[in-house]
């Protein structure tokens, strides 16, 4: 019994350590860095002004972020970002766990308005309900284009970016799959596979982007390219942990291709294609990030293509519009009447140099797009600021224009 | 006189940590409100946050209750989850086709019973381990699923030939309550005060004795199956109600909430005498409230995972207190 009593006590210290260590961080606390001019100085259009906006906005903005895997790569960049506008700015987020269908996305919706959210940052959604859920709670809502033709005109409805001018079907994920297949035609590769992830259990974005791929692999054709691809015989249907994609994997390995397209992470790639002894003839072109999965792999020329959205430059604008929001300049964010789009640029990365800028900047904890950028962009801070304005700002993040 | 003395300390010591056990789970519930009530500044409890709470237990509670049944019988069922879905996709599909909720609530009724019938036959006919039976059939529903929605990832009710009116949150509110306050209520009743409880604690603590002692072991079991699936029912239809959106994720988490709840009400997962219908209640609250609380405070991932943990192993410990030493639970 003395046993037991002992073990339950340490349990209940144990825990009770640690709910009281794990307190909300306090953003008056920040004492991150402010980002370097030099980062801002690489954009043409970036602004250089590194002041110190820690106590802006005035009243701390506390914000909820969807996330459908907060294991995944891209997701904890963007994590990063955030939480270093957190650090430099008076902003609190709440970051949800994964997010995997749409009664656990009411559930943090819900949580988050009790938890006394201002918006919610949507970097993932799976239902248009939850947008509703959101208006109805009172918080503003960023993100998710798909569903903007409904909510646009709702003031909590504060916008999205987008990756096309105008309203055609080349989303963003056509576009990213397309790049996948044009410059692989483009960097010579002869035969090429391709990875569709979920594209053939009707997983729209994975459709999306397989159509691109097609389209990329039939315009590099078109331009005189030697690049081969067979719509039946080339595709590898799935995703990796499965005996059915291992022997795909394994079979078109054993092949003549010289080019593989994945549809997300192609790390998993690496060892079979290092095992099969092609790390020197077969190049991979993927949908990813800049970071620690495809550093040597992009260095030595496993990699040679990724299709990359620069967190502060894709997603970073959504931060821009809830505070223009809920610091009463809800007008900033309108394009007219409706919820502004923001036009951003997916990166497509060729060049190691422009990996490793890139990978080098947000490893020392600096962005293309600072804290003082960003408040720069809200009109509590700079009363002369307009959505146009805005937009024209994160459209000029071109990879060109920004990594030099 | 000492060795005296010494049974007479151990006979008074045994029934004070076996009611510490079997208090653990309302000690445990009550100790997460109280906490998390305090860390939270009172949001926890604010009148918009138990709103918010009435719809985040509920699909857990109703499955859970049900199950109860289930695994009181001795049953280890990993399928709910898998079931769940697919009723709750069916209803979707139905409600997109006629417009009507009321057919489709029908159609998820007759799934789901359909679904807890044919498992209870499978368990009382064939000699497999049952465990493993709805492992498989959790999956093969995912993929039949799948399959049943095609090109299409998400069925949304607003895409439906008619319009389907949706409910405010106080209504939702109002649906959750009286849905949960009626099963409970029936279930309560079923497994505590009729011949039906009996035969299933006395199965799940003996098989062979329930039957020698002429308990209709294939009747309990398919009427136990049963009870659980109406509880599958009335979740997929609430979680159609509340997102007006399923899909091939659409309860993913269910199968694993209902598990951890049973343990956190204090149940015995192998089922027999010490099964009680409250379990599901107390532990389906209390695993509500810790997320809930936990998003609240704004923690990270991995910090609500280990205080998750933490919590979970304290009440379970805890609740061991209650079982006979040395040997399984039953």
């Amino acid at each position: 019994m003395k046993k037991r009593l002992l073990s339950l006590a340490l349990c209940a210290v144990m825990s009770a350590g640690l709910i009281a260590g794990c307190g909300s961080s306090d953003s008056s606390e920040s004492s991150g860095t402010s980002s370097s001019g030099s980062a801002a100085e690489s954009s043409e259009e970036a602004s250089t002004d590194t002041a110190d906006v820690s106590n802006f906005p005035e009243e701390t903005i506390k914000i909820g972020v969807e996330s459908f895997d907060t294991t995944d790569e891209q997701f904890m960049a963007l994590q990063e970002y955030l939480d270093y506008l957190a650090d430099n700015m008076n902003l609190e987020m709440v970051y949800s766990e994964s997010i995997d269908s749409a009664e656990a996305e009411m559930d943090f919706i819900d949580s988050c308005a009790s938890a006394g959210c201002d918006a919610i940052f949507a970097y993932y959604n799976v239902s248009p309900e939850a947008i509703q859920e959101t208006i109805d709670k009172g918080m503003y809502y960023w993100g998710t284009e798909q569903y903007a033709p409904d909510y646009e005109d709702n003031e909590y409805y504060v916008g999205c970016y987008t990756f096309t001018e105008d309203d055609s079907e080349e989303n963003g994920d056509y576009l990213g799959g397309y790049e996948l297949g044009y410059s692989l035609g483009e960097q010579g590769v002869k035969h090429v596979f391709y990875c569709n992830g979920g594209a053939s259990f009707g997983v729209q974005m994975f459709i999306d982007r397989q159509s691109g791929f097609e389209a990329g692999i039939e315009a590099a054709q078109a331009d005189g390219y030697e690049i081969e691809y067979d719509s039946s015989a080339d595709v590898i249907e799935g995703w990796p942990g499965t005996d059915d994609f291992t022997a795909a994997v394994s079979s078109k390995l054993s092949g003549d291709y010289d080019g593989a397209a994945v549809s997300f992470n192609a790390a998993t790639l690496f060892q079979p294609i290092n095992d099969a002894g092609k790390a020197d003839s077969i190049k991979i072109a993927a949908i990813g990030g800049v970071n620690d999965t495809y550093y040597d792999a992009f260095n030595n020329g496993l990699v040679s293509t990724i299709v990359y959205d620069c967190e502060e430059v894709v997603f970073g604008n959504g931060i821009v519009a809830i505070i223009n929001a809920v610091t009463g300049h809800g007008d900033v964010t309108r394009d007219g009447d409706a919820a502004g789009r923001v036009l951003t640029y997916r990166w497509t990365l060729t060049d190691p140099d422009q990996f490793n800028a890139i990978y080098d900047m947000h490893d020392a904890g600096e962005y293309y797009i600072t804290a003082s950028d960003v408040a720069n962009l809200c009109a509590e801070y700079n009363s002369s600021i307009t959505f146009d304005e805005i937009n024209e700002y994160y459209q000029s993040f071109t990879l060109e224009n920004t990594v030099k | 006189m000492e060795a005296t003395a010494e049974i007479k300390t151990k006979a008074r010591t045994k029934p004070d940590t076996r009611l510490i056990g079997e208090l653990a789970p309302i000690v445990g519930l009550v100790l997460v409100v109280v906490i998390f009530t305090l860390l939270t500044k009172g949001a926890l409890l604010s009148s918009g946050n138990l709103q918010s709470l009435s719809s985040q237990v509920i699909t857990t509670a109703l499955v859970t209750i049900g199950a109860v049944f289930v695994f009181g019988s001795g049953y280890f069922d990993m399928s709910l989850g898998g079931c769940l879905c697919f009723t709750a996709v069916i209803g979707g599909q139905v409600a997109i086709a006629t417009g009507s909720l009321l057919l489709s609530f029908i159609s998820i009724l007759g799934i789901s019973l359909a679904f807890g019938i044919a498992k209870g036959i499978f368990a009382t006919t064939v000699n497999v381990p049952f465990f493993i039976f709805t492992i498989v059939l959790g999956s093969v529903i995912s993929s039949v699923v799948l399959v049943m929605l095609g090109s299409e990832s998400t069925i949304y009710l607003k895409d439906a030939v008619k319009e389907i009116p949706s409910l405010t949150f106080t209504q939702m509110t109002a649906v959750n309550v009286i849905a949960l306050v009626v099963f409970f209520a029936v279930c309560l009743v079923l497994f505590n005060y009729t011949p039906l409880g009996v035969c299933i604690k006395n199965l799940g603590g003996s098989f062979i004795a329930a039957r020698q002692s002429g308990i209709n072991t294939r009747k309990t079991t398919i009427i136990a199956f049963i009870v659980s699936a109406l509880g599958v029912a009335v979740a997929a239809f609430i979680i159609l109600l509340r997102t007006r959106t399923v899909g091939a994720t659409t309860a993913s988490g269910v199968g694993n909430d209902v598990m951890v709840a049973l343990v956190l009400g204090g149940m015995p997962l192998s089922g027999g005498p010490k099964s009680k219908i409250s379990a599901g209640l107390i532990g389906a609250v209390t695993i509500t409230v810790l997320n809930s609380g936990l998003t609240i405070m704004g923690l990270t991932t991995g910090q609500i995972q280990v205080v998750r943990g933490i919590v979970f192993i304290a009440v379970v410990f805890v609740s061991s207190f209650s079982y006979r030493g040395k040997l399984l639970p039953r």
